[in-house]
């Protein structure tokens, strides 16, 4: 399982990684959008869990970006979006690539770890 | 992130009436100098904004007047009833003139005019004015719409957010103005992503048209956005580049309307609202003239000096505590609001940091330590919450919690109120009701801060709080041992402006009265010598039967 980490809160993305290495995934991080898009395009990870709010582009541009290597299924199933400002709008965009949307601070962090690894939502 | 509505504007459109003070009608003096014109019976009036005059028009007749300055309006507006502004056919003549001689796609450019001019007319603020170009066909598919307006020589500029049914106000530093429309003037293409423009987060989603316009009294950036990351066709940056150049020439007239709109406001709040007696003396009226006949062939100047009293209604004083409290509820949720946009990331990275190291092993100090540590991170981020909640501009009514809302007010007070010690009762373990939670919760704040500043010096200072419903009835009871108000009925303290503090606005117990009779409710002071002693009474509801 390999996850690429894209969050620009550096405990927010240290943390993260070391709980996703506990849980046996292969975990590489990256703060900004630009430096996420060229390991994206590799295509090597099975997750890629992608802050919104990011300092240089938004994860939305991120997935468009994708685009060009993934199918619409693949980013859906690919991309859990994290972010800490959730308004309707982006709710709306982020339900339009079918990507699950996980608003900060996690109200559960198990499940939200849960998530990440499995890419479902699980009840 | 911002939730204040246009409640300001919608102000704008219904709060200008003006009456005739009964005084005046017997004025024998007023009456000479506009008796030749005016019925006085009828005592209503409205002006237009004629161009660059001022009109003043009779309801029941053709017959009006203008002010040849905005001055001349101003000394004469006490004694208006009603107001509107319609921009003159001449103005929009003008417009289309100078447009013409921009040689644009005449296509594009007549329908354009054409439509705009009928908006200019029929819209009655800029914010509607700027919703109603969603009708245009080329703008179907935009979502909003940014209005960026600095006028000349002010030092913050205005941002409208427009959207169909909804519009935003925010305000921002002239520098991050004009590094906003340097960038737009530079740019070449007009079509630009969120990251085309640095430092200045615009929160926009997506691609976005945008254009800069300097006009002789404001510069104004216009930005369109669909919310999505589709690049803009040629065609729609064409058209758009055609309409801006449109649409600059009307929203200066909007603009300049706008502008005599807010100067009249100010001064017709500050008529209604002076605690004090306004008195206009004869040069009020000096100058009027005819705009039918010759413009100079009415010059009344009176004979005798007069002095006339305009009568103050009670209402006038709640008026002002909306306003006060309008602009420091609309300004502590920006603060809390951008406060919490920066907080929570860094907070939540905290408590993340924090679970990853309790997972680990650790002895039974550090593991204390590290759950103390994430205990005090979890109530940041629920102080956060609750604060952003608490102030979120809203008109609608919500189940609240009345011990647990009052608990989140001394939390709010704390700096100010840590020496006074605070207490509850409450006969129930808990009482919901439904209320407005921002008012209820600024009714509670003020009294609170003022027991805390009545005994800023007193170490044994205490405030209590008791609440029980009595027939339907939520009563309230704020008790404190401080020195209570002296001298004074019960009524008195509850007026703008009335203050015992040195340096008191006097007006946190008018908004107080004027936020309980929001909720339907009323509040009194008890006079009584152990302290100052207030009772609040608010409807009650049990939301659960």
């Amino acid at each position: 399982m390999k996850i690429l980490v894209i969050e620009d809160e550096i405990l927010i993305q240290q943390s993260l990684k070391k709980m996703l290495e506990k849980l046996g995934a292969e975990v590489q991080t990256a703060s900004k959008g630009l430096d996420a898009i060229p390991l994206i395009k590799e295509n090597k990870f099975d997750r890629i869990v992608c802050d919104l709010m990011l300092q240089d582009i938004t994860g939305f541009d991120i997935i468009e970006e994708s685009k060009l290597i993934y199918s619409t299924e693949e980013i859906a199933q690919k991309f859990i979006i994290i972010t800490a400002y959730s308004s309707d709008q982006v709710l709306t965009k982020a339900k339009d690539y079918g990507c699950i949307v996980l608003n900060k601070p996690f109200a559960n962090m198990k499940s939200a770890l849960n998530i990440m690894i499995t890419g479902k939502e699980v009840e | 992130m911002e939730n204040s509505s246009d409640t300001s504007n919608q102000k704008v459109k219904y709060n200008l009436s003006f009456k005739l003070n009964d005084n005046l009608l017997d004025c024998e003096s007023l009456r000479e100098r506009l008796g030749s014109f005016v019925n006085f019976s009828s005592a209503e009036y409205q002006y237009e904004l004629i161009s660059n005059s001022l009109a003043f028009k009779l309801n029941s007749s053709q017959d009006s007047f203008s002010f040849n300055t905005l001055d001349d309006l101003i000394q004469a507006l006490p004694f208006l009833k009603e107001t509107s502004f319609k921009p003159s056919f001449l103005d929009i003549d003008k417009s289309i003139q100078r447009i013409e001689r921009l040689k644009l796609k005449q296509s594009t450019s007549s329908s354009y005019i054409s439509k705009l001019s009928e908006l200019l007319i029929s819209t009655s603020s800029l914010v509607e004015f700027m919703q109603s170009l969603f009708q245009f066909k080329d703008l179907k598919s935009f979502q909003t719409i940014h209005l960026f307006v600095h006028e000349k020589g002010q030092v913050n500029t205005v941002h409208y957010e427009i959207e169909k049914s909804n519009s935003r106000k925010y305000s921002h530093t002239i520098s991050d103005f004009s590094s906003l429309f340097k960038s737009i003037r530079k740019s070449k293409n007009r079509t630009y992503g969120q990251t085309s423009i640095k430092g200045f987060d615009l929160d926009i989603i997506g691609t976005f048209l945008a254009h800069e316009f300097p006009l002789s009294n404001h510069n104004i950036i216009l930005i369109i956005s669909r919310n999505d990351f589709l690049p803009q066709t040629k065609t729609e940056v064409e058209n758009f580049s055609i309409l801006t150049k449109v649409l600059s020439s009307f929203i200066e007239i909007k603009l300049h309307h706008s502008l005599v709109l807010s100067k009249v406001l100010n001064l017709k709040s500050a008529i209604h609202e002076s605690p004090f007696n306004i008195y206009a003396n004869d040069e009020c009226l000096a100058e009027i003239s005819n705009s039918k006949s010759n413009k100079n062939s009415y010059n009344h100047k009176l004979p005798n000096k007069s002095v006339f009293q305009i009568n103050k209604s009670e209402d006038s004083m709640l008026d002002h505590g909306d306003i006060f409290h309008h602009e420091r509820v609309s300004l502590l949720g920006e603060l809390l609001n951008t406060l919490r946009h920066e907080l929570s990331n860094p907070i939540f990275g905290l408590q993340l940091t924090t679970q990853l190291l309790l997972m680990e092993q650790h002895n039974e100090e550090q593991e204390e330590f590290l759950s103390e540590v994430l205990l005090s991170i979890e109530r940041s981020q629920s102080i956060l919450e609750n604060f952003t909640n608490l102030y979120k501009e809203t008109n609608s009514y919500e189940e609240v919690d009345i011990v647990k809302l009052i608990n989140e007010v001394f939390t709010l007070t704390k700096s100010e109120s840590r020496h006074l010690r605070k207490e509850i009762l409450c006969s129930t373990e808990s009482l919901t009701f439904n209320t407005n939670s921002t008012w209820f919760a600024q009714i509670i704040f003020n009294l609170v801060i003022n027991s805390a500043q009545a005994s800023k010096d007193n170490s044994s200072a205490r405030l209590k709080v008791s609440l029980e419903v009595i027939d339907g009835v939520l009563n309230i009871d704020f008790q404190d041992n401080g020195p209570g108000i002296k001298n004074n009925s019960s009524n008195e303290v509850f007026k703008a402006f009335y203050t015992t503090k040195d340096k008191g606005t006097g007006l946190g117990l008018a908004i107080c009265k004027s936020l309980t009779s929001k909720l339907n409710g009323s509040i009194q002071y008890l006079n009584n010598d152990k302290g100052a002693h207030f009772l609040l009474k608010l409807p009650y509801e049990n939301p659960s039967n």
